[in-house]
């Protein structure tokens, strides 16, 4: 029973397969870490170089779509500026040149003026049936704010205030063809109350008989009297014609 | 049972451990992917880089050729698993971020923290302090009254030299081995040589740092390891998201 | 051997064969165990020099090669594969001619190969204690000796495998089990270890968690199976009676088989690895205890009703030695690494206290078991005194003992106190002073053991042993009608009958 007698290719087998064994997982550590051995990347360069080209492109839409942004809002603000009424100013250094403002001060004022040669008419000159017929007749339009009655719509969509016992109406003749002449916004105070229209009255282009006429109707209507128009007086008066818009300051005080 | 299926059977019952516990793990820490600070948590939008700056894979082939590792540890381990985290100067330090709030920088190790080293010297016992932060508590150690060292460097040459000259020695009795290994001798010239350490001059002889202690050094010169981490990787997380 | 009947013809062959044998085997396995022996004496030394630098730093310290640093691993290293490897493969060597009944023929080979693994760990040693270490604990050798020792081992040990190939008796016994898988599982270990740790690039942390798992896994399966098949051999052969229980012992291999890999990497719990990792490998160390008690059962009711060979025989108290020590690994293995106490070991002495228990208190005590038993078969000579074998069981006893209650035990109190994080340092790093001192004094006993051990087996080796028949045993006296026959040596005996 010496290893003389042993079979020498069992010997042979077995000292290979012996080897394969021993080696069996060194080899499986080997196989598994050929791919062990590539160096190992430094990741972060090139995490952060991605990083960058990321937030770059961010940047660069969010920049591009803030300009077009920019310009849109330029023209929308530069609109709605431009619509907005301007604020009365009080020093004159604000006041913008070609304004509304300016062209008024520059043709002397807003103000009504009573020009120079305005005709007189006694407060108990007779009154021409015809002239207040016409009056009448022409006074359905101004009744849409003002009333019927002259009791003014005011109290039902804020539109005109009353001209019965206005001290307006029978106040200077100068302001009634003024406001014909020129529309008339802002609050104004009638009777001792307070009126502030949600529209302007806006001037109305009639010829110098009919607005003499209404004048002379409204005077001597709704429990009011007073002295009639004349045409003259309005013709008198054209030289208002153009300029802006008055407001309740720029009336004469009645007394 | 037959010689086949007895080396199956051992086969196998290695293999699978073997391949469990040693071969996925390693094929997988291999390519760690960049972790990344996120906005929600973190308040920035980064990729984690870790940065160590010194002589680090020569310093550490140094400082296991001598065997620190014997004695100190670089593993500050989870809350369940020790409790070094608490220790003061061990994990982190008191300091004052940017906004003059006192905060503590101490974290656990993360894998990142080894970064620029062939094999993390986690060590075998705690005789000496754990190192994961020494370079903070060096730069500490120079404030004191007390220190003999005028730079990060020159302290540590001193321990190395002779742990018991430095003053602030916590355990003068059985200190750290004296490295003497690491220097060299020379008698002074002149005004001695710009290299040699200051503080062990005498008898008209200089002790030079060599080489070695030189990298090993500025190896434990770039141990410091409580930056922020990505909210992601810190595992003290409930805390420092509520900081 | 002399016998009155010659009608054993089968049993005079076998007992030819057996002589043949182990003449065969003289020179490698002497050349192992007593070149190991010397390693263990240099291990022994620089183990109690580096235990004696732990708590009184002045011890030396003018020989920087001397370091606390390089001793340490020089004194582990030559411990492992200086002395450790060597009986080791003396022991392989010899269980298995002997187990496989086939003669050695490979004689030069595991000499030349034998020569040039002392040349690598030679090379080794000096390299770490010049400062060339590679700072991988238990594969601190400079990196290019370990392939000079894998292949030196494959020379040494693929003998053994072909002859429990070729061998024609049909039985396989439980030892041969034990070292067939021991002699694969070492380069299976070994190679893997290696590869991952000093060649392949990993992430550092990683190659940490291998090189945790390579110091258990040569534990478990490399030392562990050949001090059990060391003792399974010994234990039935020096009573006469068989193993007590052959399904515990298949029990207990495959136990060993299933649960041994995995341990290991507890070392980096808490880590910044995947967390099942390290618990796994505490896990699997606790569960060491099961193939423990199941090994300690077996051989120790097999010897139960022989105590008189238990006192007598020096081989059987080795392996009793060694077997009730394996059991305490067991224990310790349970008690150092459940989350509670892991906490406290994991960096402390008692890592240390429990690797010189597995390779001094189990490996070794197996080892010299096997060697009072198999030298005076393979020299011809018996044991000259029987107060060296006494004295060397005893101080190993009392230094293992030592090492069990200062380094584990003071491990377990130098973390508890490293774990009072409010504490200053100063506290837990002083707290050892005293274990470390007692380590020493442990070392110190058994380096008088080792050089008890080691002159004994110089003279021996020398072929001054006593020329008997009788075996040196512990108790008893020569008497004339012993079962050994006459007394007087051997030889002589066989050229007056012929």
């Amino acid at each position: 029973m010496d290893s003389a007698n042993d079979n020498p290719l069992k010997r042979f087998s077995t000292f290979w397969v012996g080897l394969v064994l021993f080696a069996a997982f060194g080899l499986a550590g080997l196989v598994l870490g050929i791919g062990f051995n590539k160096p190992v990347k430094n990741g972060y360069d090139e995490v952060n170089s991605e990083r960058r080209e990321t937030i770059r492109e961010e940047v660069d839409k969010t920049h591009a779509g803030a300009r077009d942004m920019a310009d849109k809002s330029f023209e929308r603000v530069g609109a709605v500026y431009l619509e907005s009424a301007p604020v009365a100013v009080e020093k004159p250094e604000f006041i913008l040149p070609g304004s509304a403002t300016q062209l008024g001060k520059a043709s002397g004022g807003t103000g009504v003026k009573v020009p120079a040669g305005f005709p007189e008419v006694a407060a108990d000159a007779p009154i021409d049936p015809a002239v207040m017929a016409k009056g009448q007749a022409l006074y359905a339009v101004c009744s849409a704010c003002h009333g019927p009655n002259g009791e003014g719509m005011y109290h039902i969509n804020k539109t005109g205030p009353p001209l019965a016992d206005s001290e307006w109406v029978v106040g200077p003749v100068a302001n009634l063809i003024a406001i014909q002449f020129r529309g008339l916004n802002g609050t104004i105070e009638v009777n001792g109350k307070s009126y502030t229209p949600v529209a302007p009255m806006a001037p109305l282009p009639l010829d110098d008989e009919s607005v003499a006429a209404v004048l002379t109707y409204i005077r001597n209507s709704f429990g009011n009297k007073a002295s009639p128009v004349t045409a003259e007086q309005v013709k008198a008066m054209e030289g208002e014609k153009g300029k802006p818009m008055l407001s309740p300051a720029d009336l004469i005080p009645p007394k | 049972m037959t010689f086949k299926a007895f080396m199956s059977a051992l086969a196998v019952s290695f293999a699978v451990p073997w391949f469990l516990i040693i071969v996925v793990p390693y094929a997988k820490m291999r390519d760690l992917e960049p972790v990344h600070f996120e906005q929600d948590s973190d308040g920035r939008d980064e990729v984690y880089v870790p940065r160590r700056s010194g002589r680090i894979s020569t310093g550490s082939a140094v400082y296991g050729a001598n065997g620190c590792y014997v004695c100190h540890t670089q593993m500050i381990r989870k809350g369940f698993a020790g409790s070094e985290l608490g220790r003061p100067d061990w994990a982190g330090f008191r300091v004052q971020d940017e906004s003059g709030v006192s905060i503590n920088t101490s974290r656990e190790t993360t894998p990142y923290d080894f970064v620029g080293e062939e094999f993390a010297h986690v060590g075998i016992m705690r005789v000496g302090p754990d190192l994961s932060n020494v370079a903070g508590r060096v730069q500490k150690y120079l404030d004191h009254p007390l220190t003999k060292a005028d730079s990060p460097e020159g302290w540590l040459y001193l321990h190395l030299y002779n742990s018991a000259l430095k003053t602030v020695t916590l355990n003068n009795k059985f200190g750290c081995p004296r490295q003497t290994h690491l220097f060299k001798e020379q008698p002074r010239v002149g005004q001695g040589s710009p290299n040699a350490v200051p503080g062990l001059e005498n008898d008209g002889m200089e002790v030079l740092p060599t080489g070695n202690a030189k990298a090993l050094v500025s190896y434990l010169l770039s141990l410091k390891k409580d930056d922020a981490v990505p909210y992601s990787i810190n595992y003290s997380r409930d805390k420092k998201k509520a900081e | 051997m002399v016998t009155d009947t010659d009608s054993d013809t089968a049993l005079q062959k076998d007992l030819e064969l057996r002589a043949r044998i182990d003449r065969s085997l003289r020179h490698p396995v002497m050349f192992f165990f007593t070149s190991g022996a010397a390693w263990l004496a240099v291990a022994v030394l620089l183990g109690f020099i580096s235990s004696f630098k732990s708590h009184d730093s002045t011890f030396l310290a003018n020989l920087g090669f001397l370091n606390y640093g390089r001793v340490y691993p020089a004194h582990l290293t030559v411990l492992i594969y200086g002395w450790g490897c060597q009986a080791a493969f003396g022991l392989i060597i010899w269980l298995m001619a002997r187990l496989s009944r086939k003669e050695c023929t490979s004689v030069g080979v595991i000499l030349t190969a034998g020569h040039l693994w002392n040349f690598g760990v030679s090379v080794g040693v000096l390299g770490i204690l010049a400062g060339y270490g590679s700072g991988r604990p238990w594969m601190e050798f400079p990196a290019a000796v370990w392939p000079l020792l894998l292949v030196s081992y494959f020379f040494i040990t693929i003998w053994s495998f072909i002859q429990f190939r070729c061998s024609e008796g049909g039985k396989t016994y439980v030892a041969q089990w034990y070292l067939v898988a021991a002699l694969f599982w070492f380069p299976w270990i070994y190679l893997s270890a290696h590869l991952f740790v000093f060649v392949f690039n990993g992430h550092p942390v990683m190659a940490a968690g291998v090189n945790a798992w390579f110091k258990y896994a040569l534990i478990f399966l490399f030392f562990t199976p050949v001090a059990l098949g060391t003792a399974y051999y010994l234990a039935p052969k020096v009573t006469g009676r068989p193993v007590y229980s052959y399904t515990l012992a298949l029990f207990g291999f495959w136990a060993l088989a299933v649960i041994g890999p995995w341990a290991g990497m507890q070392k980096l719990a808490g880590g910044p690895l995947p967390q099942f990792l390290p618990y796994l490998g505490a896990a699997a160390t606790v569960l060491i205890l099961i193939p423990a008690l199941a090994v300690g059962v077996n051989i120790l009711l097999t010897l139960r009703g022989h105590e008189a060979e238990v006192t007598a025989s020096p081989s059987l108290r080795f392996t009793i030695g060694g077997i009730v020590s394996f059991v305490i690994l067991g224990v310790m293995g349970l008690g150092l690494n459940t989350p509670a106490s892991l906490k406290m070991t994991q960096f402390s002495l008692a890592g240390y206290g429990f690797e010189v228990l597995a390779i001094y208190g189990f490996f070794s005590m197996c080892a010299f078991g096997g060697i009072y038993f198999i030298v005076p078969r393979i020299t011809r000579r018996e044991w000259l005194s029987r107060r060296f074998i006494s004295w060397h069981f005893w101080l190993s006893l009392y230094g293992i003992g030592t090492v069990v209650v200062c380094s584990i035990l003071g491990g377990l109190f130098q973390g508890a106190a490293q774990e009072a994080y409010n504490a200053a340092w100063s506290d837990a790093a002083t707290r050892n002073y005293a274990y470390n001192v007692g380590t020493t004094v442990a070392w110190g006993l058994i380096i008088f053991s080792s050089l008890f051990f080691l002159l004994h087996l110089l003279l021996m080796w020398a072929r001054l042993g006593r020329r008997s028949q009788h075996p040196t045993l512990l108790k008893g006296d020569h008497h004339e009608d012993s079962p050994h026959g006459p007394d007087g040596d051997l030889d002589e005996l066989q050229t007056a009958e012929a």
